[in-house]
């Protein structure tokens, strides 16, 4: 049996949860390494397992033997993934392929009764292929000529010849010419091409054109540990301070995002209720599907057909129907179908919510486009997330449904492209996009030292370029349908698509919090304080004599007595320093300092006055990471009576350093 | 590009069944919930993996 689920957090907490239960279950995903996912398909193979929690990882390729079922746990997305599944059960020709789906949620559901009626009828979503894929057609150009001088026209009649590539123009493969022979990889001559001596490892280094996948360690700052790794792709496209999500069965908010050392500095969230904004690597949800949850929805608010023939139609039965129809019947107004868009203000949360049904590709189009022309009109920037029904802006005080209502209906179509352009610049998606699209051409070499290259006079350089172009048509493939949006706006424009306003709506408040799933606590204030004590009271300190000069000591926090006295001459002048500081102490026992050594003298007697005053409690507060004795003054003299109201005073000078930290250094 | 081809059909209906359920979450799911850390409706939903394994 393999139970298949779409992200690798996922597939560690259903996988966790079961062997809990005693079954016995391993799981299979990417980022395990190939010896542990070598031996659990051997394992499977010979029976010792009864099922694999997977992720993409197991959909093709590799032999598994017999699989008598497969369990989908929330929905695939995709109808040609679905299938794919599905069909690693009953391998054979004449076995039936048996798959359950396990939906949760509102949008789970219908979607998975969407995708099991496509799936067996026959339908699968369209499937786009890029065309004239620039860097591709760069690197096979290299290869072509490393045998010897080619005439480039002969290359361009073979390239011809495959499918994506079949309305290249001969001006379009000059271009790439000219900018290989610019990087130095090429040489041209009277139409015939030669390789240079760059070519050949330049070519190797990028056959592959999937960029390679850094990772940034996370680190949390209430504890000081390392609580695992994010892919680069997650830290460009959405790692900004103040963005939530889990990792690990727990949620994390970012404070800060440090690219030259690839880390991300995070605190526990310890908001009850709150929901991640990044819910991991998702599969979108294409066009065709959503717009079928859209005429789902439809059936069942307008009660065109009875429950029992949509559970037959839709391969499900009555008591999953009942979860979502109890939502949409009690739904006010117009329900969001595949023929209505409901805006609507939810003011709880300061957000308006497009419900529209066309899929993460159209509504992440559209919702660009709208927030770029919003934020242009209101003057100041907004939020925007996505799910494949709804799209959620963030905003300013003052903007009503009307607003957005009357800009759908307004909007020329023909604007989409240039508009989303023109928003793409200047984020961080598109600088990591330009980076990787340069580095296929050859223009930054593949193991590029960041701390050399100047990123922002580089795009000035390629402004307007073909490479830029690239980078451009690279984002709107694989993130946006353009085509599609405009397709949306002109159905509107037509009158064929209905744009109205709406209460808010259960509807329009589900989605977003599918990932709230991969919580395994929620965790209480209290529990964060007390990691945070714990740490604190795990500190080194060194204790030092400023009267006698002759005490020195390296002691734990926690072992620190309330009034600590200098065992040697009995003074209470001692001072509590970081380890690190331990070099400063020879400076106090020198004579005739200045500047800096001088400055750093004083602070060590006005660290030693703070503990006299203070105590302990001022050792605990000076342990602390960027607090020094300016800093540990204002906390302890606020006196606070209760100990956590003092540790939480400490832990918000903490944050407060972690963000800005970069500016001190 | 002028080349003689010829375009088959090669769809293989391979048969294929697929359900979807949503389990009700029963007095027994808040207990399992409890026991391995978790939500009630997730716990119903490793109960009925359990049940089909």
């Amino acid at each position: 049996m393999l139970i298949f689920v779409n992200t690798r957090a996922t597939a560690e907490v259903i996988g966790s949860r079961l062997k809990l239960m005693g079954l016995p279950i391993e799981v299979h995903h990417g980022s395990l390494s190939r010896d542990v996912r070598v031996s659990v398909e051997e394992k499977f193979k010979k029976g010792e397992l009864k099922g694999l929690v997977c992720t993409s990882s197991m959909e093709l390729g590799i032999d598994i033997g017999n699989v008598d079922h497969v369990i989908q746990y929330n929905s695939p997305r995709e109808v040609q993934r679905a299938i794919q599944r599905v069909g690693r059960s009953g391998h054979s020709l004449d076995r039936v392929s048996d798959g359950t789906m396990i939906a949760m949620g509102f949008d789970d559901i219908l979607e998975c009764c969407v995708i099991a009626r496509m799936a067996l009828t026959g339908i699968i979503e369209s499937f786009k292929v890029r065309k004239n894929a620039k860097d591709v057609l760069a690197n096979q150009l290299c290869a072509y000529v490393m045998e010897g001088e080619q005439d480039l026209y002969k290359f361009y009649n073979i390239v011809k010849r495959a499918y994506p590539y079949r309305d290249l123009t001969f001006e379009e493969l000059s271009e790439v010419a000219v900018e290989l022979e610019e990087a130095g990889l090429i040489r041209r001559m009277d139409g015939y091409v030669r390789k240079r001596r760059r070519a050949t490892s330049y070519f190797y280094d990028n056959i592959s054109m999937i960029p390679d996948e850094k990772k940034y360690e996370v680190r949390d700052i209430v504890s000081d540990s390392i609580i695992g790794t994010l892919d680069e792709a997650f830290v460009v496209n959405t790692g900004t301070p103040g963005t939530t999500f889990i990792t690990k069965g727990e949620m994390w908010r970012i404070v800060e995002v440090d690219v030259e050392h690839h880390r991300i500095l995070v605190e526990p969230v310890v908001v009850e209720g709150e929901v991640p904004n990044w819910v991991g690597e998702e599969i979108p949800v294409p066009f065709e599907v959503a717009r079928e949850v859209g005429i789902l929805r439809g059936i069942i608010f307008n009660k065109t057909m009875r429950i029992d023939e949509i559970a037959e139609m839709y391969h499900t039965d009555r008591q999953t129907l009942s979860k979502v129809f109890g939502i949409i019947k009690k739904h006010k107004g117009e329900v969001p179908d595949e023929r209505t868009v409901v805006v609507e203000e939810h003011r709880d949360e300061s957000s308006i919510v497009i419900n529209a049904c066309f899929g993460h590709k159209v509504n992440e189009t559209l919702g660009r486009f709208i927030v770029a022309l919003l934020s242009y009109r209101a003057g100041s920037s907004i939020g925007m997330e996505i799910d494949p029904y709804r799209i959620k802006l963030k905003v300013p005080w003052g903007l009503r449904a009307g607003d957005v209502i009357s800009l759908l209906k307004e909007s020329v179509p023909e604007h989409i492209e240039a508009v989303i352009e023109l928003s793409l610049k200047g984020t961080n998606l598109f600088r990591w996009k330009f980076v990787n699209v340069a580095k296929r051409f050859g223009i930054i070499s593949k193991d590029v030292d960041w701390s050399k290259v100047n990123l922002r006079r580089l795009l000035d350089v390629y402004q307007g370029t073909f490479v830029y172009r690239e980078t451009i048509d690279e984002i709107l493939y694989e993130r946006m349908d353009v085509e599609r949006a405009k397709l949306v706006l002109d159905m509107i424009r037509r009158g064929e698509m209905k744009v109205v306003e709406g209460e808010a709506s259960v509807i329009g408040k589900a989605g977003f919090s599918s990932a709230r799933d991969l919580l395994i606590n929620e965790r209480g204030e209290a529990s964060v304080l007390e990691a945070f004590k714990e740490r604190l009271n795990r500190e080194q300190v060194i204790l030092f004599c400023v009267a006698c000069k002759n005490y020195k000591q390296k002691i734990e926090v926690s072992r620190v007595p309330e009034q600590p006295r200098c065992p040697v001459c009995g003074s209470m002048m001692l001072a509590a320093l970081k380890p690190w500081e331990e070099e400063y102490v020879e400076y106090v026992k020198r004579h005739g300092l200045k500047g800096k050594e001088k400055s750093k003298v004083e602070r060590i007697f006005r660290n030693a006055n703070i503990v006299m005053s203070f105590g302990k409690r001022a050792v605990i507060a000076l342990a602390a990471r960027g607090v020094g004795p300016e800093t540990a003054v204002r906390i302890l003299n606020k006196l606070r009576e209760k100990e956590d109201d003092f540790y939480r005073d400490i832990l918000e000078a903490e944050r407060e350093y972690a963000r800005t930290k970069r500016f001190w250094d | 590009m002028g080349r003689d081809v010829k375009i088959i059909n090669a769809t293989l209906e391979s048969p294929m069944d697929m359900r979807v359920i949503s389990p009700r979450v029963k007095k027994e799911d808040y207990e399992l919930a409890k026991r391995i850390s978790t939500s009630p409706e997730m716990a119903a939903c490793l109960r009925k993996m359990a049940e089909i394994i």
